[in-house]
């Protein structure tokens, strides 16, 4: 496994992540050999959030956190784990948000369900209109002081906030993110046009997700073909199917195939390795359900696609930036 | 004429501006009168650039200022003129860019051709990876200490880097910038993603630049048939007409001409008026070679497209970020 250093910050993090969405994953056991098996793997760095849970579903808010807690039993020391902080977890005036009230409160829960005393990066999940962005970043600065998060990042923000939020650190003498994390893959190249060059020219790595567009570029797929029986685009978005599995997308798809055919490696491996074929990404979070998801992951890394392999991807996907979540 | 407040600033604007391209005009003489006219017409803001010049061609630099200079003699007081820096006006290495050398040479040189003291507002024309942003923002600040600016203003600059340049000056405590200018119109709506909230977050101005992407919305390409006789895409473009007028523009141009007809305006008047239904928008920029342009070009304001037709253009239009420059 390849580690570097985390953006900016001294932390050696492996390039691949595991995120603990869980999309189709209801038995804790399983979930919880499923980090355990990537950990085995080499990889040290498990991202959560406090809405994570089984199923990925919303009702199960927190199950990830407590799976998590679970492993951290063994391992705590050796691991990186993040947790986020933004998303709905109830239906109150402050049960969402960046306000210092919703960020002190839902640490301690975090904390509680891992059963441990800090996360290694704690990572606001979106940004807050509604919020002076002083008042988040300062209650993130002191859980950096309060040692609750060793450091501070951002998601789903877009490039002018996340100069903004520095431009507010520096005023502020606060301590700085460290990193940005936002959906990357080639049917989404949003972060090229501004992302890219923003974090670059501060010094930091773009943490990305999605790598495979919610599933599209598993290999699960295949152009001209009906969605599998089961899939997320045979049940729940099936509506979605036909245009998602538009020109591009089989045209990207094709292309990945004969690419990942001349390495001896699956659809899935090679969308991804393109992913960290970018120096700006520091690292790639990928989904998992089961421990053989894992081995099956860990062929994303240890080789990579050749400059004139990835430059036909770049073209074939070229100006993509479709939101698929 | 509606003025309206440029941005945070003080001063007041017309909510169309001139701008002095002169596309199609190597008539200095006629340049004056077109310039005469839109004044006439109310219009107090005229936007110009060191690399301006008449038929827009590269070897008349300097002159758009020249005529520009020529109306000053009559109208200096009550006008509101910017210039631009940053393009190429040479083959030297320092004959562009945003360097303190370079623009301390150029605001003389821009003056000597305007015949003035003053322009009101000096614009960046483009972000230079080469130059430290320190260097050029201290330069402006010198030159609005020196009174040979009022206001600086950048354009054609990413999101994320205006909010690096306010950082800089904020921290610099450097007159802060009051105003960006980039393209807008129904193929290109890329500001709507992260520039208008950025720039909106900060109360300063929006102007807007090529309201009729260059000219494919300006009634004089009609869907479904070639272009006329003489016309930019059936000349220097020609090879690029069947790319540009796709299925959303033939869609978009067809819904402007419902619009047009209904509210007995030309399409190039709606095209600009929904432009300027943008409340974020100070200033539109239209170009203009001849008087009759203007006398065109003033029919864009003084009345406003319906909530429905602007829904219904948008939702057309969607999306669009096409680069047509």
């Amino acid at each position: 496994m390849e580690y570097i250093n985390f953006g900016k910050a001294g932390v050696k993090v492996s390039r691949l992540a595991l995120g603990l969405g869980f999309r189709g994953q209801s038995d804790r056991a399983a979930a919880q050999r499923t980090i355990e098996h990537a950990i085995e793997l080499g990889i040290n760095f498990i991202d959560c959030a406090n809405v994570y849970g089984m199923n990925d579903d919303r009702a199960n808010a927190g199950t990830s956190e407590e799976i998590l807690g679970r492993v951290l039993k063994s391992h705590r020391d050796d691991l990186f784990i993040s947790s986020k902080v933004f998303s709905p977890i109830g239906t109150g005036p402050n049960d969402q948000g960046a306000s210092r009230y919703h960020i002190m409160r839902e640490i301690d829960r975090t904390l509680g369900r891992l059963d441990t005393d800090h996360v290694d990066v704690y990572i606001l999940h979106g940004f807050d209109e509604t919020t002076p962005l002083d008042e988040t970043l300062r209650a993130m600065d002191d859980l950096v002081t309060a040692g609750k998060t060793r450091y501070v990042g951002v998601s789903n923000y877009r490039a002018w906030q996340v100069v903004k939020s520095l431009w507010t650190q520096d005023k502020n003498g606060l301590d700085p993110l460290i990193t940005v994390q936002n959906p990357y893959n080639l049917l989404n190249r949003d972060l090229e046009l501004e992302m890219f060059p923003a974090v670059q020219s501060h010094g930091f790595g773009v943490m990305t997700y999605s790598p495979l567009a919610v599933g599209l570029l598993s290999g699960a797929y295949v152009p001209g073909e009906s969605a599998p029986a089961g899939s997320l685009y045979a049940t729940v978005r099936a509506d979605r199917f036909d245009t998602h599995m538009d020109e591009t997308t089989r045209s990207v798809l094709d292309v990945l195939h004969e690419i990942a055919n001349a390495h001896g490696k699956t659809v899935a491996q090679t969308a991804t390795n393109w992913v960290l074929s970018h120096p700006e990404v520091s690292v790639a979070i990928t989904g998992g359900d089961t421990a053989e998801h894992m081995d099956d992951n860990i062929g994303a890394v240890g080789w990579t696609i050749t400059d004139e392999e990835r430059q036909q991807l770049d073209a074939v996907s070229s100006g993509g930036r479709r939101v698929l979540d | 004429m509606e003025y309206v407040n440029f941005g945070k600033a003080g001063v007041k604007v017309s909510r169309l501006a001139l701008g002095l391209a002169f596309r199609r005009q190597p008539d200095a003489d006629i340049a004056e009168r077109t310039v005469e006219r839109a004044i006439e017409h109310g219009i107090n803001f005229i936007d110009c650039a060191n690399a301006y010049g008449l038929n827009n061609d590269g070897t008349t630099r300097g002159t758009s200022e020249e005529v520009l200079g020529r109306v000053l003699k009559r109208h200096r007081d009550d006008l509101f003129i910017s210039s631009k820096v940053y393009a190429a006006i040479g083959d030297g290495p320092n004959d562009g860019g945003g360097s303190r050398y370079h623009i301390m040479r150029e605001i003389d040189r821009t003056l000597t051709r305007l015949d003035t003291d003053h322009i009101d507002l000096y614009i960046l024309h483009d972000f230079d990876p080469t130059t430290p942003v320190d260097e050029t923002l201290r330069a402006m600040d010198d030159l609005v200490t020196t009174g040979k600016i009022r206001y600086i203003g950048l354009s054609n600059h990413r999101a994320w880097q205006v909010i690096r340049a306010l950082w800089t000056q904020d921290k610099l405590g450097l007159d802060p910038l009051i105003c960006v200018q980039e393209p807008y119109n129904l193929l290109n709506r890329d500001i709507e993603m992260e520039m208008i909230p950025a720039i909106h977050s900060h109360g300063f101005g929006l102007m807007t630049y090529s309201p009729l992407a260059v000219g494919l919305l300006s009634g004089a390409y009609v869907p479904g048939e070639a272009p006329p006789a003489g016309s930019l895409y059936a000349t220097v473009r020609r090879d690029r007409y069947e790319t540009e007028m796709d299925a959303a523009a033939r869609d978009i141009i067809d819904a402007l001409h419902e619009v047009a007809a209904t509210h007995n305006k030309t399409i190039a008047q709606t095209a600009i008026n929904w432009v300027l239904s943008h409340p974020e928008i100070s200033a539109a920029i239209t170009g203009g070679d001849t008087p009759e342009h203007m006398d065109d070009n003033i029919g864009a304001i003084g009345w406003s497209i319906t909530d429905h037709e602007r829904e219904r253009l948008d939702e057309l239009s969607f999306g669009q970020r096409r680069v047509l420059q």
